[in-house]
């Protein structure tokens, strides 16, 4: 394969090169440093084997723009062409490949295969190198060395380390005799976890006994139950006879005492209590009826007592009228004089009133006089319409006198600006004449410019004439005679235009100033001499030009004339024009002014008129609200006479009157009002004193003549009347409390015979004589029973320790036959025998306990199958472990055979080949080379015989060493696959010049097969490659690359 | 019309491990694991007492002896008395994992379950129904029985239905140990109607009639390639003697795998939305709890991605993150990686480099089965080793694993060669 041509679209600082076409087999490019020939190495490698895997961003990035990569043309062994287009991407970049035939690749499969499916590490580093990558060698030592060498040549650069890192994880998995690594870790707690379930197997190993155990357990709990029950049961026996014993001694002693007392049979129950009873009810019988007599007694004493006054009780309604008047009679008469007082001040004011209205007032017509809403508003309508007339009357006086004032003032107006107007002069133009001669000022400023200017332009003309004739022939004195002819002509034409431009006489005048002067000016021109031959040719033009400018004044001066005649003036200048444009403009000032007086004189004019309509018209609306306000008080007179009141009055006065007129009627009901509250008061104040006095005669009571002795006798009266009310209510009710008594006495006495007769029914009951004996037999009869009754008590307490009936004879029997000694003396040696048989149960019991505990517990215990879980997974770790070491294993021991293979098969052809190259570059000093089988070591055999490794060769000839090996494996690598090209980036420059030439020679061999590309910096190197093989292709770098397109 | 039905079950492998599993699993889903065994016996007997059999035919296997497992042997009896309580027989065989000299707990069986003893024997199914039915079986008396039992059980005659449990390798299937050997002939050769087998874990109906030969399997899967639907037959007997089998699955615990292949994917995130979806229809299980195995396996572009170190943990992480604390659970107990490099090995091996060298040199050890036992020889450095050898004795790899391995051996090398990402 080989190399045709490079385009790099963008990679590093390279952007749109192009390099090639390499037609030579080998070709060297010569560049200065930094031209980019490692870049363009590192281009090459890319294009064939792909952009790295990772940090694509910062490998050669497109630094002068264009995409990512390029293209690279290569053309097979068999001839076919391929270009390879790459650009930068995920896995390797987007490869597009195409051939000669225009077929097209996606995939860069068939590179590989145009490659011999050569790995990117063994073409970098075996094809297309370095100084570094040869270096890099150097610096290996040893069995290394070698063995890099070979990695590469077998396109496995990694070998070693493949093999190091293999070896390496399948040691950490397991070594024989290790104990650090993971199978012997999990071998470890394999065993730790089988011995605890060892543990875990004894344990259910327990279960079958202690089941066992637990039926004996429970065999012999039955069996020490039925003892225990025995002796408990006569233990009991042995208890009840001990309490019987105690019961049954006291019981025959109290059986013996109860003998000895008598037994009364139908003594009372609870006799002594109902005796005491009976004897206490008597007794408050007794004391009862002593009560009840005494009582009785009292009440009849007052029963029969006198009351006093009691006859005042059938006056009791007369006595009650005069207790409730009492208070209103002191009452009146303190209120009495008060009253009286009141009544004559209100007659007083009352008299004042009356007097204040005037003489021909008194309480009847005021009374009568009408001070309704109504004619209260009527008075206010009156002072409402009397002060709107008077005000209208005011305001129109003010008005009168105000537009009198204003006529006066437009007079005065008027007569000044008429004589402003007459102080002006009148003006001798109209505007519109004054606009007419504005234009035709501003008409003639402009024909005058123009005439002026074809004046200038005519006179120059002139000039140049004069100028051209006196430098065409100096000494010839009728050259100005000439120039003068061709103006005068030219005046001339300008006075006949500007005669018959101007007409009438003007154009007589032109005729007369303009024909003469032609005919002068003719006559000169026939005078003039031959011109020369330069003269010849422009002198017509000059003429007629000046001609031409003449006919323009003419014209120019015609319009002149024509604008000016408006003006009054034949020959307008500037200044002249000016001056009547000066004057022109004082014209138009004074005009202004005189218009301006004018127009103010009209205006006060009808200023004036308008003020005297005014004034006139303000003199008649005051004279008619004069008269309807004296129309409006007549009515108002004629109202208040109607009404009885003075004429004379105001609004505002009237008002006051009828509130005086109102103040004196409430006055007069102030009056009245009072002398019948005196008459009342005088009234009540009879009545009472006639009441006393009737009823004080009749109880035998005297009434002095003054009117408080009235008040006095009243109240003796009413007190006389409540004592006797008391006396007759108490003396009631002592007669009603004299009936009770006696009836209470009566039931007294019959209680208290009842009680004595069952005092004596108890007494005969017992037998007893009296109360004495009473209680003297009953404490006979309680000592019997309650002997007999502890007797009953202790038969019983005999009954619940032996049963009733034939048990309770039995015990009986029993405590008859023995003797307590006995029995205490059988019960100690029981107690020792049960407390034995407990102490024995209990101790079964716990046993029962704890086994039915363990067992349980080993019935549900979890540890086992939690081990027996672990021990799983822990195997599955462990064979999961062993497969990957064997797969560790067997793709070590695969490597290494591999390796043992290439180099038992391959080595001595790359060898031979390396050999060759290094006699010829070393130039015979070392002959052959040596690497034993399974040996990754390289030996030297020098031209002597000598042994030399590749450290003790000096830097140059292991530069060479190495680079011999890599011939060798490229010559052995073409022996299967096809020659690739060789690509190298100034490697020889550690050799000397004489090996320098024998390498350049290997290459030029080299590329009899590989096609060889070198790169240099050093134009000597391209001559030596030149020299080794004059068709080497020498291609300037730097700046010979063309660019793309 | 139903004469009378009873439950085939078998293996019940009782509070026995699951195996296959080198993850710790969380604490849920261990404490499911270890319990699952015994949840499905519950779920057997809840199905004869819901289905009011006549009885419970149980072929051997119920727990590990060697295990000494105090809590199979007591949960299994348990299990039985609430069988008894509700008048249903029962009737035990045992195998070669509880042969009759294994390790038994000294525990009292209901009056109504019957234990086969070493000896054929043959007794009705139900006394109070004499001649409807007769059970002929025999135990294991020790783990070891390398010759078949079935001649013991003779030809049997009478018209009572027949029933024969057994444990035994019918058919010598290559899975299981060749315990009591023998085939179907033999058992038809017995005149028995239906022989109610255990041993085989995959249920299998060996023989459809004369005789119905059944393996249900083991109630539970326990291990990874214990997959699918686990249970045992309800088998109904009618007046004209036929056979109407009904498979249950009564398994707390479902195994999984999912595979997913590499060949046709271009992305990483296929390659996730690939074991997602498998995922999600293997944690489909009505309900139950899976326990599943991811395989990732073929050749493609992906090949670098799924060799990467930590692939299979964060995968087996993401898995699990998801499913596996959730009720029922779905645990991911490994990710497997088992995926080739996606280059053109046939192409590669024409090289004549290295590469080339390498494969041609795999392609010639396979096919020399000398070469072949040389590198066993070689791995029993560890298998061999006095420690191991206890455990992994059994392990060293066979011809066709040891294929298996020096294919991966193979991948493994070239990645170390070449690097993962240049294949």
């Amino acid at each position: 394969m080989r190399i045709e041509r490079l385009q790099i679209d963008g990679f590093g600082h390279f952007h749109a090169r192009d390099f090639g076409p390499f037609d030579s087999p080998l070709t060297v490019l010569l560049g200065p440093n930094e031209a980019g020939k490692s870049t363009t190495l590192d281009f090459i490698r890319t294009m064939l084997f792909g952009f790295p895997a990772r940090g694509r961003e910062q490998y050669y990035p497109p630094l002068a723009g264009g995409q990512h990569g390029g293209k690279i043309m290569l053309r097979g062994e068999d001839g076919r062409r391929y270009i390879v287009e790459r650009v930068g991407g995920t896995r390797g970049g987007t490869i597009r490949i195409t051939t000669g035939e225009g077929r097209i690749f996606e995939t860069d499969a068939e590179l590989r295969r145009l490659l011999g499916q050569a790995t990117e590490a063994m073409y970098e580093n075996v094809f297309a190198f370095g100084l570094g990558e040869l270096q890099a060698k150097e610096s290996l030592q040893g069995a290394e060395v070698s063995g890099q060498i070979y990695s590469a040549g077998l396109g496995a650069a990694n070998l070693p380390r493949a093999l190091k890192r293999l070896a390496d994880g399948a040691d950490a998995v397991f070594k024989p005799g290790g104990s650090n690594q993971k199978v012997a870790e999990l071998l470890t707690a394999l065993q730790g976890v089988e011995a605890r379930l060892e543990e875990a197997r004894g344990d259910s190993a327990q279960y079958g006994q202690l089941s066992v155990r637990l039926a004996v357990i429970a065999q012999d709990l039955e069996s020490a139950g039925v003892s225990a029950a025995h002796l408990s049961r006569r233990s009991s026996d042995l208890d009840r006879l001990r309490k019987g014993w105690a019961e049954w001694l006291p019981l025959v002693d109290l059986r013996s005492r109860r003998a000895e007392l008598p037994t009364l049979e139908r003594f009372p129950q609870s006799a002594l209590v109902r005796l005491e009873t009976s004897e206490k009810s008597v007794a408050e019988a007794e004391t009862a009826l002593r009560g009840a007599t005494s009582e009785a007694d009292d009440a009849a004493s007052i029963a029969n007592q006198h009351v006093p006054g009691e006859a005042l009780l059938a006056d009791e309604a007369l006595v009650e009228q005069i207790r409730r008047q009492r208070g209103s009679f002191d009452g009146s008469l303190r209120d009495l004089p008060k009253r009286q007082h009141e009544a004559a001040e209100k007659q007083r004011e009352l008299q004042a009133s009356l007097a204040g209205l005037g003489a021909n007032w008194d309480a009847g017509q005021v009374t009568a006089f009408d001070l309704s809403i109504a004619r209260r508003d009527e008075v206010e309508q009156w002072r409402q319409r009397l002060e709107h007339a008077e005000r209208d009357a005011r305001e129109s006086q003010i008005t009168t006198r105000a537009d009198a004032l204003s006529a006066s003032e437009a007079d005065e107006t008027l007569a000044e600006a008429q004589q402003a107007l007459s102080s002006l002069p009148v003006p001798g133009l109209d505007a519109a004449s004054i606009g007419e001669r504005k234009t035709a000022l501003r008409e003639t400023r402009t024909a005058l410019d123009q005439f002026l200017r074809a004046q200038s332009s005519r006179e120059e003309a002139e000039r140049r004439l004069d100028r051209f004739v006196a430098g065409a022939s100096p000494a010839s004195p009728r050259a100005g005679l000439r120039g003068s002819a061709l103006g005068a002509a030219a005046v001339a034409l300008v006075a006949i235009a500007g005669g018959f431009a101007l007409g009438g006489n003007a154009t007589i005048l032109g005729l007369l100033l303009g024909v003469p002067v032609l005919g002068v000016a003719a006559f000169t021109a026939k005078t003039k001499p031959h011109r020369s031959a330069d003269d010849r040719a422009s002198r017509p033009d000059d003429e007629a030009a000046l001609s031409r400018l003449a006919l323009v004044e003419a014209g120019a001066l015609v319009r002149l004339r024509e604008f000016a005649l408006p003006l009054g003036t034949r020959s307008p200048d500037p200044a002249g024009l000016d001056a009547m444009e000066f004057e022109l403009e004082s014209v138009t000032a004074a005009l202004n002014a005189w218009t301006v007086a004018q127009e103010r004189v009209a205006i006060t004019n009808r200023d004036f008129a308008r003020a005297s309509r005014r004034a006139t018209d303000a003199q008649e609306h005051s004279g008619e609200c004069e008269r309807q306000l004296s129309e409006l008080r007549r009515d108002w007179q004629a109202w208040l006479t109607e009404l009885g009141l003075p004429d004379s009055l105001a609004p505002a006065t009237a008002t006051a009157v009828l509130d005086r007129i109102g103040y004196t009627q409430t006055v007069i009901d102030d009056a009245v009002a009072a002398h019948h509250r005196v008459a009342a008061i005088e009234q009540d104040i009879h009545k009472f004193r006639a009441g006393v006095v009737e009823l004080a005669l009749r109880h035998g009571l005297a009434v002095g003549e003054a009117p408080a002795t009235a008040g006095v006798v009243a109240d003796e009266l009413c007190r006389r009347f409540d004592s006797a009310i008391r006396a007759v209510a108490r003396r009631e009710s002592a007669r009603a409390t004299l009936a009770e008594c006696e009836r209470r006495s009566q039931a007294c006495e019959d209680k208290l015979a009842e009680r004595r007769r069952l005092l004596h029914a108890l007494l005969a009951a017992a037998g007893a004589s009296d109360s004495e004996d009473f209680r003297r037999l009953d404490a006979l009869h309680t000592e019997a029973a309650r002997f007999d009754q502890l007797i009953r008590e202790g038969e019983q307490r005999l009954v619940v320790l032996s049963g009733p009936g034939e048990r309770l004879a039995a015990f009986l029997a029993t405590l008859r036959g023995t003797t307590i000694d006995a029995i205490d003396t059988e019960a100690e040696a029981l107690d020792v025998e049960l407390q034995r048989a407990t102490a024995e149960r209990d101790h079964l019991l716990d046993e029962r306990g704890s086994t039915s505990a363990r067992l349980a517990s080993l019935s549900s215990d979890e540890t086992a199958s939690d081990l027996r879980s672990q021990r799983e997974t822990l195997l599955e770790q462990l064979r999961s472990a062993a497969r990957e070491w064997s797969t560790l294993t067997l793709a070590r021991h695969l490597l290494e055979r591999a390796r043992s293979k290439y180099e038992a098969e391959r080595q001595p052809d790359v060898i031979k080949h390396a050999q060759s190259f290094f006699r010829t570059v070393t130039d015979g000093r070392y002959k052959t080379l040596i690497s034993p089988l399974g040996s990754n070591n390289v030996t030297i055999i020098g031209q002597d015989g000598g042994h030399k490794t590749p450290e003790q060769l000096s830097r140059g000839t292991q530069e060479q060493l190495y680079l011999a090996l890599r011939f060798g494996l490229i010559r052995q690598f073409a022996q299967t696959a096809e020659p690739l090209p060789v690509v190298v980036d100034d490697i020889l420059v550690n050799f000397d010049p004489d090996r320098q030439y024998r390498a350049a020679k290997a290459f030029a061999e080299l590329a009899r097969t590989n096609q060889v590309l070198v790169f240099t910096c050093q134009p000597a190197t391209a001559e030596m490659f030149k020299a080794a093989d004059p068709r080497t292709q020498v291609i300037p770098f730097s700046g010979q690359a063309r660019l793309l397109g | 019309m139903t004469e009378f039905r009873f439950v085939h079950a078998a293996d019940l492998h009782l509070d026995s491990p699951f195996k296959g599993i080198q993850a710790v699993a969380p604490s849920n889903v261990h404490a499911r694991l270890m319990d699952a065994t015994f949840l499905a016996y519950d779920r057997i007997i809840d199905l004869c007492l819901s289905e009011r059999v006549d009885a419970l035919l149980v072929a051997g296997d119920i727990y590990d002896a060697a295990d000494r497992s105090l809590k199979a042997q007591l949960r299994f009896v348990d299990g039985l008395k609430r069988l008894d309580a509700a008048g249903i027989r029962s009737f035990v065989c045992h195998g070669n994992h509880d042969p009759l000299n294994g390790w038994q707990a000294n525990l009292r069986f209901p009056d109504s379950c019957h234990q086969f003893g070493p000896q054929v024997e043959a007794v009705e199914l139900d006394p109070a129904r004499p001649g409807l039915a007769t059970i002929h079986g025999v135990s294991y008396p020790e783990r070891d029985v390398k010759l078949s039992l079935v001649p013991g059980f003779g030809r049997v005659s009478g018209d009572a239905f027949t029933i024969g449990l057994l444990h035994a390798n019918v058919g010598s299937n290559p899975h299981h140990g060749s315990y009591s050997p023998c085939s179907v002939e033999d058992l038809r050769a017995t005149g028995i109607d239906y022989w109610a087998l255990g041993h085989v874990h995959t249920r299998q109906v060996l023989n459809q009639h004369s005789p119905v030969a059944v393996y249900p399997g083991n109630p539970q899967g326990r291990h990874p390639v214990e997959t699918g639907e686990r249970g045992v037959y309800l088998v109904d007997v009618g007046a004209d003697r036929e056979v109407r089998l009904s498979f249950r699955d009564v398994s707390v615990v479902r195994w999984a795998q999912v595979a997913v292949a590499i060949d046709q994917l271009e992305s990483d995130q296929e390659l996730i939305d690939a074991i997602d979806s498998g995922v999600a229809a293997a944690f489909d299980a009505d309900g139950r709890d899976v326990v599943c195995r991811v395989t990732v396996t073929g050749r493609g572009p992906l090949y670098a991605a799924t060799r990467k170190g930590d692939f299979s943990t964060t995968l087996q992480a993401r898995i699990n993150d998801e499913w596996s604390h959730g009720a029922p659970f779905g645990w991911c107990e490994r990710v497997e990686v088992n995926t080739k490099p996606a280059f053109d090995r046939e192409e590669q091996r024409q090289a004549g480099d290295f590469v080339g060298d390498l494969l041609r040199l795999v392609d010639d050890i396979q096919s020399d089965p000398v070469q072949l036992a040389a590198l066993r020889e070689q791995l029993g450095t560890l298998y061999g080793h006095p420690r191991a050898k206890k455990y992994l004795g059994s392990s060293l790899p066979e011809d066709g694993e040891l294929g298996a391995l020096l294919a991966d051996a193979e991948a493994r090398a070239l990645e170390q060669l070449l690097g993962v990402g240049a294949l």
